[in-house]
C-alpha cells in the first residue's frame, strides 16, 4: 500500500494523545488530586497531539470541505464510527478543565475520556483489520498493537510529564509485549498471499498465468495507490530500526531512569519511542499486500 | 446510506466471456467515450500528451500468458481479461464509505457514487479486491464504473442500444448484459451453462458479474516426436554417406 505520510502520521501521533489523556485521567481515579499547572500542560499537550493527527488525516482528503459528512455513516463504516469517537472526546476532555477540584463529576469525566480514547483508537485499528484485501492487516495481532502503541506512546510521554519512577517498569513491560507483538505481525507479513491468481481471473482449474501485456503504459492510480513495492527493499533494515528505537532503547531509558532518577530520560525514551512508533506505522502501510496485486 | 440492501429485486451486471475476448479494447475505449460526459463525467486524463500520462477508466483490459497444462493436455495460449467492477452483492467499498457517499441501489443492485458527497478518502479503493474504483485528482472524487445506469434507462435512445456502452462495442460478443437474479435470463442460463465464475469468492463479496472461462481445447496437436533414423532400413550407399557426415 502506499504510505500515506498523514495518515501514518496522524495515527501514531493521536493514538499518543489518546493514550496520554487515557494514562491521566485514570491517575485521577486512584487518588483525590486537585490539578496542579502539569494536569493542565498534560490534558493541553495530548488536545495537542489529537488534534495535530486530526487535522493531518484530512490532508489526504480530495475534498477537505466535505469532512464533516464523514460523521454520518457510523452504523457501517469503522471510518465513520472513529470520526464520532474522536470528537466526542472533546467533550469530557474540554469539560474536565472546569472541574479541576476532585469529586464525583471529575472522575465521572475521567471515566468517560478513558473510553472514548480507548474506543477511539479501537476504531481506528479496525478501520484497518476489516479490511479483507489486505490479509497482512487481518492478523490478531492488529488491534492489540494499536492499543498498546497508544497506551505506550501515551505512557512515555506521561512519564516526561509528570516524573512517575514506578511508571518505568509498567512501560518496560508494554515496550516487551509490543517487540513481540510487532515481531508476530511481521512474520505473518511475509506470508504469501493465499489467494491465487487464477482465482483473481475466475480460472476453475490452477494455471501458472504470467502477465503478457498490462492494460496501461504507464503507471494509475491502483498500481500507485496498492501495488507499491518500495518498502519491501529495506524492510529488514526499517524493522531492526522500529524494533531499537521504538521499544528497545525506551525500554533502556526508562530504566535508567527509574535507578538513576533521571527525569530528562523519560523524555529521550518518548522522542525514540515515537520515532520508532512512526516508522513501525510507515512499515505497516508500505508492506502491505492488496490483493488488486495479483492483476499486475 | 452506505448500509445494504438485503435483497436486490434485481441484480444488474456482465457476463464475460473469456474463450472469445481478443483483447481489443474496445470496450474501455467506448466506455471512456460514453462515460467521459455520463453521469460520472468528468473522465479526467492527466498529462494526456505528456511523458506520463494518467487518467480515469472505468475498465481495463489485462492480457496474461496461461503455462501449458500436462495432466489435461492444456497448451499454452493468451487469456484476454477485461477487468472492472463487479457490482458485488455485498461491496465491502459501500459499507467502508464513511459520507454514504458509495450506495447500492436496492431496485437493480448498481453500485454508484454521489459525487456530491464522496470527500475522496479512497477508503473504498483499499477495499475493493478489484481495483475497480479510481480516484481522480482533478474533482477530488472517487469514480466508478455506473453500469451505464445512463444508457440502460434511457428512453432517449433507441431500445436496442439501451445496454452498457462496452457490451454495445463489443466486435467479439464477449460481453453481455443482464440480470442475474433472474434465471431464464440470457445471461444466468449461459452462466450456468458454461460454469460462469465469480473473481476471488473465498472474499465473500458475492460478485454478480460472472466470467465464462476458456473452453478446454480438444484437438491438441501432440508435440512432434524426436526424429528418429534407422541405419538398418537404409540402402547401403546412404548408409555409407551417413557414416562420412557423422565423423
Amino acid at each position: 500500500m502506499n504510505p500515506a505520510l498523514s495518515v501514518i502520521f496522524f495515527s501514531s501521533i493521536s493514538g499518543a494523545g489518546y493514550g496520554l489523556w487515557f494514562w491521566w485521567a485514570s491517575s485521577l481515579l486512584g487518588h483525590n488530586r486537585d490539578f496542579g499547572i502539569k494536569d493542565y500542560v498534560t490534558l493541553a499537550i495530548g488536545a495537542l497531539f489529537v488534534i495535530a493527527g486530526l487535522l493531518s488525516s484530512t490532508l489526504h482528503l480530495g475534498r477537505k470541505e466535505r469532512a464533516w459528512r464523514a460523521f454520518s455513516q457510523w452504523r457501517s463504516s469503522w471510518l465513520s464510527r472513529e470520526g464520532v469517537a474522536a470528537v466526542l472526546c472533546f467533550i469530557p476532555a474540554g469539560l474536565l478543565v472546569f472541574f479541576p477540584t476532585h469529586g464525583l463529576a471529575q472522575k465521572s469525566l475521567a471515566i468517560a475520556l478513558m473510553i472514548l480514547s480507548m474506543t477511539t483508537v479501537f476504531c481506528t485499528a479496525k478501520i484497518y483489520q476489516c479490511l479483507k484485501t489486505i490479509p497482512a492487516w487481518q492478523h490478531n495481532t492488529v488491534l492489540p498493537i494499536y492499543l498498546i502503541t497508544s497506551i505506550y506512546t501515551g505512557g512515555l510521554w506521561l512519564a516526561s510529564i509528570f516524573a512517575i519512577w514506578t511508571f518505568a517498569p509498567v512501560l518496560s513491560l508494554l515496550a516487551l509485549i509490543l517487540l513481540w507483538l510487532m515481531t508476530r505481525y511481521w512474520n505473518n507479513n511475509d506470508q504469501p498471499l493465499s489467494i491465487t491468481r487464477s482465482s483473481a481471473l475466475g480460472l476453475p482449474e490452477q494455471r501458472t498465468v504470467k502477465v503478457f501485456e498490462n492494460p496501461h503504459t504507464e503507471a494509475n492510480y491502483i498500481t500507485k495507490e496498492m501495488v507499491h513495492v518500495l518498502a519491501r527493499k529495506h524492510s529488514a533494515q526499517l524493522r531492526k530500526f522500529c524494533g531499537i528505537f521504538g521499544f528497545i532503547l525506551p525500554l533502556i531509558a526508562c530504566l535508567l531512569a527509574w535507578i538513576l532518577h533521571q527525569p530528562w530520560l523519560y523524555s529521550v525514551a518518548a522522542i525514540s519511542g515515537m520515532c520508532g512508533v512512526f516508522t513501525g506505522r510507515w512499515l505497516f502501510f508500505a508492506e502491505a499486500k492488496h490483493v488488486v496485486g495479483l492483476y499486475y | 446510506m452506505t448500509m445494504l440492501p438485503a435483497q436486490t429485486k434485481k441484480k444488474l451486471g456482465l457476463l464475460i466471456d473469456l474463450d472469445i475476448c481478443v483483447g481489443c479494447h474496445a470496450c474501455a475505449v467506448a466506455c471512456k467515450e460514453w462515460n467521459v460526459s455520463g453521469i460520472s463525467a468528468p473522465l479526467p486524463d492527466e498529462n494526456p500528451y505528456a511523458a506520463e500520462p494518467d487518467g480515469v477508466w472505468f475498465n481495463r483490459v489485462h492480457s496474461y500468458e496461461l503455462e501449458a497444462l500436462d495432466e489435461s493436455a492444456q497448451p499454452a495460449s493468451t487469456l484476454h481479461f477485461p477487468r472492472s467492477c463487479l457490482h458485488c452483492e455485498t461491496p465491502a467499498c459501500v459499507s467502508v464509505c464513511p459520507t454514504g457517499a458509495s450506495y447500492k441501489r436496492n431496485e437493480d443492485g448498481i453500485v454508484l457514487v454521489d459525487a456530491d458527497k464522496c470527500i475522496g478518502c479512497k477508503l473504498c479503493s483499499w477495499a475493493c479486491p478489484y481495483g475497480a474504483r479510481e480516484y481522480s485528482p482533478t474533482e477530488g472524487v472517487m469514480k466508478k464504473c455506473t453500469l451505464c445506469v445512463d444508457r440502460i434507462y434511457n428512453e432517449h435512445i433507441p431500445e436496442a442500444q439501451r445496454q452498457p456502452a462496452c457490451v454495445q462495442a463489443c466486435p467479439t460478443r464477449a460481453r453481455s448484459f443482464g440480470d442475474f437474479a433472474d434465471p431464464e435470463s440470457d445471461v444466468s442460463i449461459k452462466s450456468r451453462e458454461r460454469n460462469g465464475q465469480a473473481l476471488m469468492p473465498e472474499l465473500d463479496y458475492k460478485p454478480v458479474n460472472r466470467y465464462l472461462p476458456p473452453r478446454k481445447k480438444q484437438n491438441v496437436c501432440a508435440a512432434p516426436n524426436e526424429e528418429q533414423l534407422d541405419l538398418t532400413e537404409l540402402p547401403s550407399a546412404l548408409r555409407w554417406l551417413d557414416k562420412i557426415l557423422s565423423r
